[in-house]
């Protein structure tokens, strides 16, 4: 296995904090990846950083084999990368169907002359990419709500929609920053029939994620901050067996999955 | 009673194509543009020009006025926004009134201090309907504006431009993720903003003398239409411009034509202190 993104020890300071502190890790092409720890250990700095938000203090960014550290976040996301937030960030005053547009046009070619007066090339592009976002709608169960606001969608149901608006972006490698918090029992095991089919599709995931029946059940690696610092990484009986990991996180031995 | 209907529609109209432009930049990047007035100003200055100095066709001189103000709005943003993205609120507005302040005077030096007179493309024409005559350009206008809208509710609600530009006005990180260049799509929304003031500045002339200082009154007016509909909303700003024009016109005739500007800002006075959300902020509140 190659790996699709390599950060190569990154450190973040903001002021006098040392937010991440030179961390190095590979997720590979395929793996459902995670990265776990307390919170405050610089989880979503690293997804920051990532996906271009911030520029690392130290360190390379390696993805797809081009470096892309520093890179304005709307050309790291045209190389192929998507993510969604840990608080929703949708478009809310557009329907949930325009929300999947919105992260295919991107990748649509149509020029100003095509967008304003409907040529018929750009009516049959257009009806290709709504057909493919009806069918990611579908995917995540909310096909029926396609012409809703989406800030009338439920809390689960914006979570998934903003999934769904990644994945409109035919991301290589998709980082879910919290997918499951705030969701419900049922909510979670869709969830995860979800995140495996991506996998099946051959989309690489980045997860952060407390909920560690998920994290467990899910990651094929698993990734440990602390205090900016990894502590441990490995398959989930390497990590749940840890001492280390134990301690800082995850409390007593219990068994998940 | 028709006529001054009409008559106060048509003011109305230029004011809510004033508000319009001020509100999607206000929803785009969360500036109040105070240029606004003096970019109907150059508008129509450019052409008056070039009908009457240029002796070009009018229609074409419209176009090209839209065209070069196009071009402006791009100019203003790089200079007046873009430097200033970052900063707060405040700065950006303060800029914004320089530029005003800028363009008066420069309008002032090249085009001298008397105002022009430059008639519409049906002249001084009246339109005859029932026993009453209505002033064409008035018709002009309220046709011309209302059209604007239909295009402009089309343009955002169906295209993928201009749902890219709504996606960066709602929430602009997230837009750079989808790939959308957000730099990009607001130089987008000041460029139709510029095009909707010279629009509204080539309507106007005929029925307004050009002069450097038309657009000063007509900005804070405009402003105000948009505070009275509910600032932020696209439906208000044009409600309010409307409503505005019609009721600056009755006030005129009927009290006083004197306190014609201080009527609208009674009104405005009123709906801050008891419907601070202006007429129709709360139930239609669609942005852009």
């Amino acid at each position: 296995m190659e790996p699709l993104l390599t950060v190569d020890a990154i450190s973040m300071i903001f002021g006098g904090l040392r937010a991440v502190d030179s961390l190095s890790m590979n997720v590979m092409l395929g793996e459902i990846h995670s990265l776990i720890g307390p919170n405050g250990a610089g989880k979503t700095t690293v997804l920051n950083v990532i996906s271009g938000f911030y520029k690392p203090t130290e360190g390379k960014v390696l993805f797809d084999n081009k470096l892309i550290q520093g890179s304005n976040s709307s050309t790291i996301s045209r190389a192929g990368l998507a993510r969604t937030f840990q608080n929703v960030r949708l478009f809310k005053e557009l329907t949930v169907l325009e929300n999947v547009q919105i992260g295919m046009y991107a990748l649509v070619k149509e020029g100003i002359i095509g967008t304003v007066f409907h040529t018929p090339y750009f009516r049959k592009v257009n009806k290709a990419s709504v057909e493919e976002c009806m069918a990611l709608l579908e995917m995540v169960g909310l096909k029926d709500k396609a012409s809703l606001r989406a800030r009338n969608m439920s809390y689960g149901q914006q979570k998934v929609l903003e999934i769904a608006r990644a994945l409109a972006q035919k991301p290589k490698l998709l980082l879910l920053d919290e997918p499951a918090a705030g969701l419900n029992d049922t909510e979670t095991f869709e969830l995860i029939k979800l995140v495996r089919q991506l996998q099946g599709k051959g989309i690489t995931v980045l997860l952060i994620e407390h909920n560690m029946r998920l994290v467990m059940n899910l990651s094929d690696r698993i990734t440990v901050l602390n205090f900016g610092k990894k502590i441990a990484e490995g398959n989930p009986d390497v990590i749940q067996n840890n001492e280390e990991v134990i301690q800082a996180y995850l409390g007593k031995r219990r068994a998940y999955a | 009673m028709i006529q001054l209907l009409i008559s106060g529609l048509a003011m109305g109209s230029i004011y809510a194509l004033v508000a319009l432009g001020i509100v999607v930049i206000a929803n785009a990047v969360n500036v109040v543009n105070f240029a606004q007035g003096e970019n109907v100003m150059l508008g129509a200055y450019v052409a008056a020009t070039l009908t009457l100095t240029l002796h070009l066709p009018i229609l074409a001189a419209y176009a090209i006025s839209i065209i070069l103000l196009a071009l402006y709005g791009y100019i203003f943003q790089k200079v007046a926004y873009y430097p200033l993205r970052k900063k707060p609120f405040i700065t950006v507005v303060v800029a914004t009134i320089g530029v005003s302040m800028f363009l008066k005077n420069a309008a002032r030096i090249v085009w001298g201090p008397q105002p022009i007179y430059f008639a519409g493309p049906f002249g001084e024409s009246m339109i005859r309907v029932g026993g009453v005559s209505i002033n064409a350009q008035n018709i002009l206008i309220i046709v011309v504006t209302l059209a604007l809208v239909v295009f402009q509710h089309f343009f955002f609600a169906k295209t993928s431009l201009g749902r890219q530009m709504q996606a960066t006005a709602q929430d602009q990180e997230a837009a750079t993720l989808m790939g959308i260049k957000v730099s990009r799509m607001i130089a987008f929304t000041f460029i139709y903003s510029s095009m909707l003031a010279a629009a509204a500045g080539v309507l106007l002339a005929p029925i307004f003398y050009v002069s450097a200082d038309m657009g000063a009154n007509l900005g804070l007016k405009a402003f105000a239409a948009s505070i009275i509909g509910g600032f932020g909303s696209v439906p208000g700003a044009i409600l309010g411009g409307l409503f505005l024009g019609v009721l600056e016109i009755f006030a005129a005739a009927y009290v006083s034509s004197l306190y014609k500007d201080a009527f609208a800002f009674i009104v405005l006075i009123l709906i801050l202190a008891f419907m601070p959300r202006g007429l129709f902020g709360e139930k239609i509140s669609t942005k852009v």
